[in-house]
C-alpha cells in the first residue's frame, strides 16, 4: 500500500502512513477494475439528472391523483407538502388496491391507498449505492433529496440508462425486431 | 475488462425471463385485473386463439384506459380493445445488448421473451435487468458505503 505523499510502502490495510501520517483509509475502499466501476463508486446518484417529480396532497383524491399521472405521464406521485414526502403513489397501487372498483374509491384520499414512507436517498450518494438499493429492495421509483429536503427522483430506467451513457453505440448493431 | 463485448456478446436467456402469464383478447378487462393481481404481476400478454401472441396489457393501459378519467373502456370491454398491439419483442438467442436497447429507446418496463424459433416463452422485466446489472459488479456495488467521499477526508479527533 503505497502512500500517495511520500511513496512510503506501508503495510496492506494501514490506517496511516508510517512515515508521513497521511490517511490512508480512503485507498481501502473497493477499487474499481474498470473505469465503469470507477463510475459507479464516484459518480452520485445527482448525475443520473432525478427528475422532477410531481406531489399530491395527502388529502387528494385518488382520482385526482391518477389525472396528475394520466395528464403527466408518469407512472407515480409523490405525497406529501412542499418539501416533506409522507408517501407514494404508483400505477401497482392502482392495480393491486382499487383497478376494479373505482367508481367507489375515487373520492377517498390518496393518503389511504399510497405506499407510506418510501426509502429516500440523498442525491451525494454513489451510484453503486443506489444501484444497490434498487436491486435489493425491489423499489421501481427511488425519491431523491438534497441535505434532506426533497428534491427529484429516479425510476429504473435511469439506472438502465447508464448503460447508454458509457456506451451509446451499444445496441447499434439491433436491426429490428 | 471492457464490457461492451460482453453485452454484445451474450444472449437474453443468461438475465432470464419469468414464464408467460397471459390471457385470450376474448376475457374481460375485470378478469385480466383480478389475473394480474392474482399472480401478482405488473403485465399480462394477450394471445390469441392459436396461442400466438397478439398484445401487452399492462399496469399503464389499467391506468390510463380502464382508471382515468377520460377512460372510454370498462371492467366489462374485452381486454383486446385495452391492451397495447404487437408489443416489441426479444428472442433469448439475442444479445444483451439487443434487449437493453429496445427497453431503454422503447421506455418499456416489460418485454416479451421469444425462442429462437419464435415460440412465445415469457417476459423479461426492467426489474429482472437492473438486478443483473447489479450483479455484474458484486464487489463494487454491494460493499460500498453511501458516500465513499467522506472518508479518510479527515483524521479522527484532528
Amino acid at each position: 500500500m503505497i502512500c500517495p505523499a511520500c511513496d512510503h510502502d506501508n503495510i496492506s490495510g494501514a490506517d496511516s502512513c508510517a512515515k508521513c501520517q497521511m490517511d490512508l483509509r480512503a485507498l481501502d475502499l473497493p477499487q474499481g477494475a474498470t473505469a465503469l466501476e470507477e463510475s459507479l463508486i464516484h459518480e452520485t446518484l445527482s448525475s443520473l439528472d432525478p427528475k422532477t417529480a410531481v406531489m399530491v396532497e395527502p388529502d387528494s383524491s385518488v382520482r385526482d391523483a391518477v389525472t396528475t399521472m394520466v395528464d403527466n405521464n408518469i407512472g407515480c406521485v409523490l405525497v406529501g407538502r412542499g418539501r416533506a414526502v409522507i408517501g407514494i403513489f404508483s400505477e401497482r397501487d392502482v392495480l393491486v388496491k382499487f383497478a376494479g372498483r373505482m367508481t367507489e374509491a375515487g373520492d377517498e384520499p390518496v393518503r389511504r391507498y399510497m405506499t407510506p414512507n418510501p426509502e429516500m436517498l440523498e442525491s451525494s450518494t454513489a451510484l453503486a449505492f443506489g444501484l444497490n438499493r434498487m436491486s435489493l429492495g425491489d423499489f421501481r421509483h427511488l425519491p431523491i433529496t438534497k441535505q434532506g429536503r426533497f428534491e427529484g427522483i429516479l425510476s429504473l430506467r435511469d439506472f438502465l440508462g447508464l448503460l447508454f451513457r458509457w456506451y451509446p453505440d451499444l445496441d447499434d448493431a439491433d436491426g429490428g425486431v | 475488462m471492457d464490457f461492451r463485448p460482453y453485452l454484445q456478446q451474450e444472449p437474453v436467456r443468461s438475465v432470464g425471463y419469468r414464464p408467460t402469464v397471459s390471457v385470450g383478447s376474448e376475457a374481460t378487462i375485470g378478469q385480466a385485473i383480478e389475473l394480474m393481481q392474482a399472480r401478482r404481476v405488473g403485465c399480462l400478454l394477450i394471445l390469441d386463439a392459436e396461442d400466438g401472441l397478439l398484445g401487452i396489457f399492462t399496469e399503464r393501459d389499467v391506468l390510463r384506459k380502464v382508471v382515468a378519467a377520460d377512460a372510454t373502456l370498462g371492467l366489462e370491454d374485452r381486454v383486446g380493445a385495452a391492451m397495447t398491439p404487437a408489443p416489441v419483442t426479444v428472442r433469448t438467442d439475442e444479445a444483451l445488448a439487443v434487449l437493453f436497447g429496445r427497453m431503454f429507446r422503447g421506455g418499456f418496463r416489460h418485454i416479451p421473451a421469444m425462442s429462437p424459433e419464435g415460440r412465445l416463452l415469457g417476459t423479461v422485466s426492467i426489474k429482472r435487468v437492473v438486478s443483473f446489472l447489479a450483479d455484474q459488479f458484486p464487489e463494487t456495488v454491494y460493499n460500498l458505503p453511501p458516500d465513499p467521499e467522506r472518508f479518510g477526508s479527515a483524521r479522527e479527533g484532528a
